[in-house]
């Protein structure tokens, strides 16, 4: 199973860095970088908080697909 | 009294640990038989070193003072060879970090960077304290003087002996502030991280600062960590308990082994329990 997400396109609609992303829902770049990539899926509050940064929905933000493959833990 | 049938759940994992088991019994089995041989063969291979070995422990318990000298000298080349090692690494960190408009791309080789001069500095001290254990060796009840005629390797081992504790504390302070160095970058880069490192819960304050994914990651690294210490110290068990049968090395060093081992296992065991239930 795998998490796409849009999250570089809508931080780059609002002209922020990753960085500054992180320190608006406190969290850190690196897990910011980490959930742009796909190499980390973000709790429900942390999803819910980076959607209301960005005033949408979080199926707008995130996009669940299920390739028949078990999540990876690292 | 008639037996409660089974949830039908509950068969099917039953069946599936079954099917599961039978694929990986024949080569749990085999492995086991051939490390029962190969301890069989080692076992014969070290008892015939014996005398070697003799000789071998011998020249360590009768050269004390010489080892003495030798192991000071490591202590001061390597500690210096670390401390240099890590000022080139550092400033080389400092440099990317300098690139103010390419920092979103090389965020993640700076924190690479940083990561694996931590680990360096962490092994520097380990280095350390065990040149420094094996420099003082020599100096217990029975301490050993070679005789007056070479009385330059007495001259040299009070040299070394002084110049050994001296720079115990200069390395402890240098390595020290190498890591107060790495903090601070790291704080620099990530300016929700708090904790001092003068601050002896600095620990628990710096990992309190970390996040969902921080978490994660460090739970992936301390279960792989302990995966790895388990699988060393049944080694080492293994071996010291062959030495022990040929070699007069007492059942210290098998002790340590095993109470280090007793105390990540207890440790992991107790934090394990404790987190049960509520998540971080």
């Amino acid at each position: 199973m795998s998490l796409d997400n849009h999250l570089k396109e809508y931080r780059a609609r609002i002209g922020v860095n990753q960085q500054e992303l992180g320190a608006m829902v406190h969290v850190s770049r690196q897990t910011i970088s980490l959930i742009e990539r796909g190499d980390y899926s973000p709790s429900v509050t942390l999803a819910l908080k980076l959607a209301g940064v960005f005033g949408v929905k979080v199926e707008d933000l995130f996009e669940y697909k299920d390739d028949g493959k078990e999540e990876a833990n690292e | 009294m008639t037996e409660r049938k089974k949830p039908m759940n509950e068969e099917k994992k039953l069946e599936e640990i079954k099917k599961e088991d039978s694929k990986k019994k024949p080569i749990f089995f085999i492995v086991l038989v051939v490390l029962c041989v190969f301890g069989g063969f080692f076992g014969y291979f070290m008892a015939s070193q014996e005398e070697k070995l003799d000789v071998f422990m011998g020249f360590f318990r009768d050269n004390t003072q010489i080892l003495s000298i030798f192991f000071s000298m490591l202590l001061i080349i390597t500690g210096l060879v670390f401390s240099i090692s890590f000022i080139i690494r550092f400033k080389s960190v400092k440099k990317i970090w300098a690139k103010v408009e390419e920092r979103d791309d090389n965020w993640d080789i700076i924190e690479r960077k940083l990561s694996s001069l931590a680990t360096f500095i962490n092994f520097a001290i380990i280095n350390l304290f065990f040149l420094y254990g094996c420099s003082v060796y020599n100096i217990r009840g029975n301490l050993r003087r070679l005789d007056d005629g070479i009385r330059i390797l007495n001259i040299l081992y009070d040299v070394f002996f002084v110049a050994t504790i001296l720079f115990m504390f200069v390395y402890n302070f240098v390595f020290f502030y190498m890591q107060k160095k790495i903090v601070d970058f790291e704080k620099i880069m990530n300016p929700e991280k708090k904790g001092s490192l003068y601050d002896f819960g600095f620990g628990k304050k710096w990992y309190e600062g970390f996040d969902e994914a921080e978490r994660k990651q460090v739970g992936i690294a301390s279960y792989k960590a302990f995966v790895i210490v388990s699988k060393t110290c049944i080694g080492m068990i293994a071996v010291l308990i062959f030495l022990g049968m040929i070699a007069d090395i007492t059942i210290i060093p098998l002790l340590c082994v095993c109470a280090l081992w007793a105390v990540q296992v207890i440790a992991f065991g107790i934090e394990s329990k404790r987190v049960i239930g509520k998540f971080l």
